[in-house]
């Protein structure tokens, strides 16, 4: 359990490694905190979890850990516990000398090492791992290996960086379960990253979008999703994800539109300070799949006659792209909804979900 | 009525002693998208080296277009395959991959480029012909791929987990890319896959696969609301669908459905009514999907049953709740929840099964009954 | 077997007499040198050559060891026997390549795990290696002179350690590239100190490598003529220069006895790659697949 802060972290690399630079992050953990970082590849978030680690040297800022400056010391001395992507499994060691090997480099006693390596043994159902070498585990084995010499280290925070990228989709989901659990049963401090913004709405207390080596939004999930703070954040979080479009802002008398080729939106009483809060006539407009509804008819005049184009169900819902001259807008109905390829449909945009964003910046505006 | 283009007659393929692929018959139609799905392990790639070329069958026939095609060598088969890391040329741009098998074989300048051409229309990539490797993005990538199996002419597709090395978000507009590009080229593909959600929203249809057997096939919507057996029912479908072991007996002349710890019971003489008699008194695994699940709406007839909340996931657009029938610890329940006032762990609420979409699972055969 | 299982065709057949050939052709200088090392001396250079000797004798190899009364008369006043070049050429040899081996190793991790020296170090290593060491004999011995280092087996040794050191580094540096970084990280976190991590874990991964650069290292070393026959004078001697010796005012060159040091020279270097042997296939292909 421990609390750790990074304070305007900046680290460049210069092609020297496959990490990206990170230009300056800032970020607090709470104690006993599951802390998500989610971001595409090339974001930082594996440079950022090696900072905390101690793995890289900075260029700048400095890392603490339960209030204590740690930015000089060594990685060893931190007491985290790092899972990599790749699991780093010793390939010349058996199950049982893997996790035994921090027991050993601390030089424990081997009856406690004995001792310690069965409790977490135990604890993950590893016995009949112990004699083997990990090239004859399967994906899951290996990450419950990975996992129980983290554990054996009793560190004060675990960083976890992909942990589940080589396993397939449904061991996925069961882990997800796990590690949950052992994190609320042990209480501990765990700092995830991971590209899969599912996983992290799922798992973490906060999340913290990473982009471009700078954080971009910290908040709990369902803020996130809510309320993201620009179009990069919006991109990121959501499945499917956020549909986009450029529009203009236009009056028409009294009323206040969003226009483009394909359709105009009346906005006058969801979002009357546009105006005054853009910047200029040229904004993105964002609205989830989830967040149209679907007609068979116009129900009013602001509905948009759209072209079915692609389908995909997926069991519990369907995802309908649906093109107007040539934008795509993709939503998400009911299992039970019918339609034809090119069949005409009538969409409305739920205007109190609308998110509106700078065009230059992406900053939402409101 | 299409007609059949691919036909794998009992195909059975054996290491040894692992019977990887054991008496697979499937029929592909012409023009279709099919998706072998399954566990790692399945014996899905295997299938997809035997309609390669790149494993023979231990017995049974490929049949393609009315011929027998085991014996032939990859080369000779009308089939294209396509990696799961594209295994593009890294030193050549676009129009020297896609020019390459034609080369090796020393054709006619003019007919190489024509061919090229005609082909990165049809995928295309016309206006990206110079760029290097390097250079393109995995969309362009996947796309160059499929062009340069296409310079062959193969009439068949074979995609073995093309987007499996994708970021999330990236494999969900390479799906739809992909998808759209079948329907255009109108050809048969078959893409392997451990994902169900990829093999639902590509597939015409989709094979599932486990431990070398065949479990169903059929369109994925139908396989969604019929599963034949338990593994499909739990294999398809996020979040999966929960299963509880439950008692069925005949109670004043209604069937009803209890769970052990007698936390719930449910009427389904209604849905239950063509079960013949010897499936009473026995122990019967209830199967009920997490969307089906509901919590706290007051308008739907059923019983209420209290429950406490273990466990909370907002996703976004929509929740998923674990929480455990009162007096029933160890059975943990999912509900898929539209998204509204996050609940706190311990709360006590209210849920109701959806009597008319229950699957019922015999536990010793593991069909689905229901 | 990819595709069909016909049995072999005429393509087959071709392909194997040809390698077959070629396989002769390899192997033949090494049979004759062991033919010659069994003739007597008159069959040395007869023509038409002796493919075969009917005689086969071991007197060569007795004058080797300068056991026959008439190899004190053949050979060069003052000429030692094999077995002290043997001796003092087998532990030149030795120290060389250890030392080449341990810095090599070392200076290949630093480069490929710290990048120290950027793009210009390693390959300034390489530059090394393109100069023909003819070319750096004359150089060599006048700076030696100036510090008393001609005819020393330290003054061997470090000239032999520096024109290895290029295949060491580069060698071990893509046998080092080759373990993955996270390796040594995780045994980081666990505690390791930067050596210990390098000492526990990448060290046994890379023996494969270890053991096929030192069998290289030592064969050039072994095998190095033009330096230690600059740096010898009376007390300096390896396998090499002692097989220049072997001239007699009388005989002319003697080729028996040159052949059968050269069976002899052969003997650690077979001994050596038969103890390495499962390690040598995997490390003369590895990298070859870029993963």
């Amino acid at each position: 359990m421990a609390t750790i802060k990074l304070d305007n972290v900046k680290k460049r690399f210069r092609g020297d490694r496959d990490l990206c630079s990170i230009h300056g992050i800032n970020l607090e953990i709470k104690d006993s905190e599951f802390f998500c970082l989610v971001g595409p590849s090339n974001s930082g978030k594996s440079t950022t979890l090696r900072a905390i680690a101690g793995l890289v040297p900075l260029d700048e800022g400095r890392v603490y850990i339960d209030e204590v400056d740690v930015t000089n010391i060594h990685p060893g001395k931190r007491h985290i516990a790092m899972l990599f992507e790749t699991l780093a499994l010793y390939p010349n060691r058996t199950g049982y000398e893997n996790i035994a090997s921090p027991l050993r480099t601390r030089k424990t006693p081997s009856d406690e090492i004995q001792r310690t390596v069965a409790e977490v043994v135990s604890l993950l159902g590893l016995e009949h791992l112990l004699n083997r070498l990990p090239s004859t585990f399967s994906g899951g084995e290996r990450q419950r290996v990975a996992i129980a010499r983290a554990l054996v280290q009793r560190p004060r925070a675990y960083l976890l960086d992909e942990p589940m990228g080589a396993l397939d989709a449904r061991l996925r989901l069961s882990m997800r379960g796990e590690l949950k659990r052992l994190q609320r049963d042990l209480g501990q401090t765990m700092v995830f990253a991971t590209h899969d913004q599912e996983q992290a709405m799922s798992l973490g207390d906060r999340i913290a979008v990473i982009g471009g080596g700078v954080i971009q939004q910290i908040d709990a999930p369902q803020e996130i999703y809510l309320k993201p703070k620009n179009n990069f954040v919006a991109k990121t979080i959501g499945k499917p994800q956020m549909n986009f479009f450029e529009c203009g802002i236009a009056n028409e008398g009294t009323k206040l539109l969003l226009v483009n080729p394909a359709f105009r939106i009346d906005i006058t009483s969801f979002k009357p300070d546009l105006p005054g809060k853009a910047k200029t006539n040229s904004v993105i407009v964002g609205i989830r799949p989830t967040d149209i509804d679907m007609s068979d008819q116009e129900e009013s005049q602001d509905w948009i006659p759209a072209k079915v184009h692609i389908s995909e169900p997926l069991g519990n819902k369907q995802i309908l792209d649906f093109k107007v001259r040539d934008l795509v807008i993709r939503t998400v109905v009911r299992p039970d909804v019918s339609y034809k390829l090119d069949e005409t449909k009538w969409l409305n945009f739920k205007k109190e979900r609308l998110h509106v964003f700078d065009k230059e910046t992406g900053i939402s505006i409101l | 009525m299409s007609r059949i283009k691919l036909k794998l007659d009992r195909i059975t393929k054996v290491f040894g002693d692992l019977i990887a692929v054991n008496d697979l018959c499937v029929d592909i139609f012409d023009n279709e998208f099919v998706c072998i799905l399954g566990p790692s392990g399945c014996g899905k790639t295997t299938t997809l080296n035997m309609l390669s070329g790149l494993e023979v069958p231990t017995s049974g026939n490929i049949i393609l277009d009315d011929k027998v095609i085991n014996k032939l060598p990859p080369q000779k088969r009308d089939i294209g395959l396509i990696f799961q890391d594209y295994a593009l040329f890294e030193n050549m741009n676009v129009y020297e991959n896609l020019a390459f098998s034609m080369r090796v074989k020393r054709k006619p300048r003019d007919e190489v480029d024509s061919k090229v051409r005609e082909v990165a229309q049809a995928v295309e990539v016309s206006h990206i012909l110079k760029k290097n490797y390097g250079s393109l993005n995995p969309g362009e990538m996947q796309r160059v791929a499929i062009g340069r199996t296409m310079i062959s002419e193969p009439s068949v597709f074979l995609l073995d987990e093309p987007l499996d090395n994708l970021d999330a978000d990236m494999r969900v507009t390479m799906r739809a890319e992909l998808k759209r590009l079948q329907k255009d080229l109108g050809k048969t593909m078959i893409y392997v896959t451990h994902d169900q959600e990829e093999a639902m929203s590509l597939a015409d249809r989709i094979v599932v696969m486990e431990q070398g057997l065949l479990q169903q096939m059929d369109t994925p919507q139908d396989i969604y609301n019929h599963p034949v057996n338990r593994f499909v029912a739990g294999f398809i479908g996020t979040p999966p669908m929960n299963f509880i072991t439950c008692k069925l007996e005949s109670i004043s002349g209604k069937l009803m459905l209890s769970s052990l710890k007698g936390s719930f019971s449910m009427d389904i003489s209604e849905v239950g009514r063509h079960l013949y008699e010897g499936t009473i008194q026995k122990e019967m695994i209830l199967g009920i999907r997490p969307e089906n699940v509901s919590v706290n709406i007051d308008d739907l007839n059923g019983e209420k049953r209290g429950a406490r909340i273990l466990r909370v996931e907002p996703l976004g657009p929509e929740m998923v709740l674990e929480v455990a029938l009162e007096g029933d610890p160890d059975n943990v329940i999912r509900a898929l929840v539209d998204p509204g006032r996050i609940p706190s762990v311990g709360e006590r609420i209210e849920i109701i099964f959806h009597q008319d979409k229950i699957h019922m699972i015999d536990p010793l055969s593991e069909e689905v009954l229901i | 077997m990819i595709g069909n299982t016909k049995k072999y065709g005429r393509g087959d057949y071709l392909r194997l007499t040809a390698v077959i050939l070629i396989t002769i052709i390899m192997l033949f200088p090494i049979y004759w040198m062991v033919m010659t090392a069994l003739k007597p001396m008159d069959e040395w250079l007869q023509s038409p050559p002796v493919w075969f000797t009917l005689k086969p004798t071991l007197n060569n190899f007795k004058l080797l060891m300068g056991f026959s009364d008439a190899a004190r008369s053949v050979m060069k006043e003052g000429a030692t026997n094999a077995s002290w070049a043997f001796l003092k050429g087998f532990s030149v040899c030795t120290i060389a390549t250890i030392l080449s081996i341990v810095s090599g190793t070392l200076a290949a991790y630093s480069i490929s795990r710290y990048r120290i020296g950027g793009n210009f170090l390693p390959l300034f290593i390489l530059s090394a290696r393109m100069f023909p060491p003819i070319a750096v004999a004359l150089p060599l011995i006048v700076m030696y002179s100036s510090i008393n280092a001609v005819d020393t087996y330290w003054g061997l040794i470090v000239a032999y350690t520096g024109f290895t050191l290029p295949f060491s580094v580069w060698m071990m540096k893509s046998f080092i590239d080759e373990v993955p970084r996270e390796l040594e990280e995780a045994g980081i976190m666990e505690g390791m100190s930067n050596f210990q991590a390098f000492r526990s874990v990448t060290i046994p991964l890379i023996k494969t490598g270890i053991m096929v650069t030192t069998l290289f290292v030592f064969i050039l070393n072994w095998s190095e003529f033009i330096i230690a026959l600059t740096l010898s004078y009376q007390k300096l001697e390896t396998v090499t220069v002692f097989l220049a010796t072997l001239f007699s005012a009388t005989a002319g060159w003697l080729y028996g006895p040159q052949a059968a040091l050269g069976v002899l020279a052969v003997i650690p270097i077979v001994i050596f790659g038969y103890m390495i042997q499962e390690h040598l296939a995997r490390g003369f292909t590895f990298g070859a697949l870029k993963r």
